[in-house]
């Protein structure tokens, strides 16, 4: 009696594991690839009001939300407009949450900024991460970073920089080049410093590639403008065409331009 | 009816320590007698009736009901089974509750009514029979207990302290209720420490004291040299701790 | 199976007359009647968020109906000593966990099934306030999908509650079990899909320890319908099959796992 109804378990146990086997391994299969649905997460609730209705686990629910946003950043899925808007509110909900949040802000950077390009969100977001994390130069550092490189904007760059400095953890260079961006707006050297700067701050494989590019042509124009001054030192002229520089003798070769095309230039500026 | 065979139940203490509470344990109780089963608290009593319940499993040894292991959920389709200070799911009334009994017993509806009904009135519970159980007084509750316990007409009945928490008028119902089953050839094994219920309702005692049987026959073979079940019980755990120090 | 259903019965019986479950209904509608305010609060979207708050009233009271109610039947069985009365009986152990677990489950159908009622009235009368809200996509078939898997989701809880019931001796051990298994099923999906993204070689060990996680305990996120629901998205068939059998499955693994723990368990 015993002994069958221990066969009859096992039988059914052996038959409800291969069930459980092959639905699971297909449902992993079918959900390990859909897209993070940011529209359950990014809920109807306004930042503010999940902030009430959080109670004690703000903390908490702030995790949760931010697994969310990493799982579909992380999912390099293509994105829609919608899509951008549903992490944007999602960003506020987490900062509403729990404004102090490190990943939550260096994620806005990664993704608002770079990906969607929504800098004006990005920024608003960066700016609580920076009231509320006094002791942290970083949010205010993006800022003035967003500034510069997306929104061409240097003299708000620079009063970013200039709060950010005031951290007193802050690297020393931050004042130093705050006051350059102030005083000669857009000059190369100074960009590539800023730019170096933010490398370091990088982890994204493909934001680092992207500033790489970035700075080796800007060194690139560095060593073209030299070569230019001392053309018209020597000729009196500006030349007409970089390529009148190597056929004249003042460099031996145009250097590399990582955009994949040739450097122009136009007037008396380098473009890349 | 019931055999028990060379029964040992240890329990742990703790992690590692553990505690004898039945110890090789052998007993019979013959078919159509009323078996009472004596020991002071302690004694390792409902921890044999668990054992014959299936509640629990001997570390040593065997429990047989006809000669079937108690183990067979099919042995219980026999057996009849008060608990000690019964509970019930309390929501539900009398009726209600004799009813799931008589039913998982496998008995059909109009049976299981006129059963129900003749035990009710016999318990002096006929008033109640509509009313949920937790609003019952503990002596109501046991009887409704021994109602349930024997709604299936069963061959055997155990009772666990079928006395306890009950006035005197409860108490000399439940005596005469066992004293006609026994009459009427079913075979009860009850356990109590009320020696004056055993002395006038049992064919046979059993005398459990610290886990090991110390007396198994009919009482007058306890009673020959005292003058009481009383005076001979505490001669024989006297002695016993005498043995033990 | 009779006897599974005579207990399955009186368990559902005795829970139906615990006034705890009248109290989650009352609290139920209390928040249909909120979602009705509530709704009104949003400019945009009123129908999403009136089935959004539909259908997580039904999950909310389904869990209560679970947590205070469906857990304590058996806790209390075990506790009181009341399953005394049950295994006296020609019941087997496995016979009383699966009418536990039958009983229990009916108990939580019957909170989907009345909630679900007052749910879609509320949904239907602020669709009838605002129809121009209505998202264009949405039909009753989908909220019934829906409402199905959360129902699903929630029976997967419940053999959880009576494996955990069966497992300790604490009943508080054993709701805290249950919503700790809970919050990991609801989450782990997400986690999985997070740590399968990255490729460093750091995380190796998280990374197998997660997947670990994931075959272990439920999905409960697949059953999630909610915001498919709301904004009427496509259900894919082929995942919701799955999920089902991935469920149903469980379900049957967590009841046996339980009734061997049982079999073996010391009722003193």
């Amino acid at each position: 009696m015993r002994a069958v109804s221990r066969t009859r378990i096992l039988i059914a146990a052996i038959c409800l594991l291969i069930v459980y086997t092959t639905g699971t391994s297909r449902l992993h299969d079918i959900r390990d690839v859909m897209k993070a649905d940011l529209k359950a997460s990014a809920s109807v609730f306004p930042p503010q009001a999940l902030k009430i209705m959080a109670g004690e686990f703000k903390g908490l629910l702030g995790d949760l939300l931010l697994i969310d946003a990493a799982a579909f950043i992380g999912s390099n899925k293509k994105a829609t407009e919608e899509d951008w808007e549903s992490l944007t509110l999602l960003f506020k909900q987490i900062l509403a949450l729990d404004p102090f949040f490190k990943q939550a802000y260096y994620l806005v950077q990664s993704s608002l900024t770079w990906d969607a390009k929504r800098h004006g969100d990005a920024n608003e977001l960066l700016a609580i991460s920076r009231d509320s994390r006094t002791w942290d130069w970083l949010p205010g550092f993006f800022l003035g970073f967003n500034h510069f490189y997306f929104l061409n904007d240097n003299e708000s760059a620079s009063r970013h920089l200039m709060d950010a400095s005031r951290v007193p953890s802050a690297p020393l260079g931050l004042a130093t080049l705050a006051a350059r961006l102030a005083q000669k707006a857009g000059e190369t050297i100074t960009a590539i410093v800023f730019l170096e700067a933010m490398l370091d701050k990088i982890d994204d494989e493909e934001q680092r590639k992207v500033i790489e590019a970035r700075i080796e042509a800007l060194k690139g124009i560095l060593v073209l403008d030299k070569a230019i001054k001392s053309y018209k030192e020597r000729f009196g002229t500006t030349p007409e065409k970089l390529d009148d520089l190597i056929n004249r003798g003042v460099i031996a070769s145009l250097p590399k331009n990582p955009y994949e095309r040739p450097y122009t230039l136009k007037g008396e500026k380098v473009q890349f | 009816m019931i055999k028990i065979e060379n029964l040992t139940k240890y329990y742990k203490i703790g992690l590692k320590g553990k505690t004898i509470a039945v110890d090789s344990l052998n007993l019979t109780v013959r078919k159509g007698e009323v078996f009472g089963f004596l020991g002071p608290n302690g004694a390792g009593k409902s921890t044999v009736i668990k054992i014959i319940m299936n509640f629990i499993r001997p570390d040593k040894g065997q429990a047989m009901i006809k000669d079937r292991p108690v183990s067979d959920p099919s042995v219980r389709h026999l057996l009849g089974f008060l608990p000690e200070n019964p509970l019930f799911y309390d929501h539900l009334t009398a009726e209600e509750l004799l009813r799931f009994g008589g039913r998982a017993s496998g008995m059909d509806i109009p049976s299981i009514k006129t059963r129900t009904h003749a035990l009710l009135e016999r318990l002096n519970l006929s008033h109640a029979a509509k009313r949920q159980i937790r609003t019952y007084s503990k002596g109501m509750a046991q009887r409704v207990g021994l109602a349930l316990a024997l709604v299936h007409n069963p061959e055997i009945c155990i009772l666990d302290e079928p006395m306890s928490g009950l006035d005197p008028l409860g108490r000399r119902m439940v005596a005469d209720l066992i004293c006609d089953l026994g009459q009427s050839g079913r075979t009860v094994f009850f356990s109590s420490h009320i020696l004056s219920d055993i002395e006038r309702l049992c064919d046979r005692v059993g005398i459990l004291h610290k886990g090991r049987l110390l007396f198994s026959g009919e009482i007058s073979g306890l009673t020959m040299e005292r003058v009481d079940l009383e005076s001979a019980f505490i001669a024989l755990i006297g002695s016993q701790k005498e043995k033990l120090s | 199976m009779k006897e599974i259903w005579l207990l399955a019965a009186t368990t559902y019986k005795e829970g139906i007359r615990n006034r705890i479950l009248l109290g989650i209904l009352l609290c139920a509608i209390l928040l249909c009647v909120f979602n009705l305010v509530f709704t009104n609060m949003f400019s945009h979207e009123l129908s999403k968020v009136t089935v959004d708050a539909g259908l997580s009233v039904i999950s909310i009271s389904g869990l209560m109906t679970i947590f205070f109610m469906g857990m304590n039947l058996m806790a209390k069985d075990l506790d009181k000593r009341t399953i005394y009365m049950v295994l006296a009986r020609p019941i087997s152990r496995s016979q009383y966990v699966l009418g536990k677990f039958l009983g229990i489950s009916l108990l939580v159908v019957t909170a989907v099934l009345l909630l679900g009622i007052v749910a879609t009235g509320s949904v239907k009368l602020t669709m009838l306030n605002a129809p121009d809200y209505i998202p264009p996509h949405f039909s009753w078939t989908k909220f019934m999908t829906a409402v199905f898997a959360l129902t699903l989701s929630l029976l997967i809880i419940v053999s959880l509650a009576i494996l955990f019931t069966v497992l300790t001796s604490s009943s508080f051990l054993a709701v805290l079990m249950t919503i700790s298994t809970y919050l990991i099923g609801q989450n782990a999906e997400a986690v999985r899909r997070l740590v399968l993204q990255t490729s460093s070689e750091a995380m190796y060990t998280f990374k197998k320890a997660i997947i670990i996680i994931s075959w272990l305990f439920p999905n409960l996120e697949a059953f999630n319908l909610k915001t498919a629901a709301a904004y009427g998205l496509v259900i894919d068939k082929e995942a919701l099959l799955w999920s089902f059998l991935h469920g149903v499955s469980y379900i049957g693994l967590i009841l046996i796992i339980a009734v061997v723990l049982f079999n073996r368990r010391e009722l003193t």
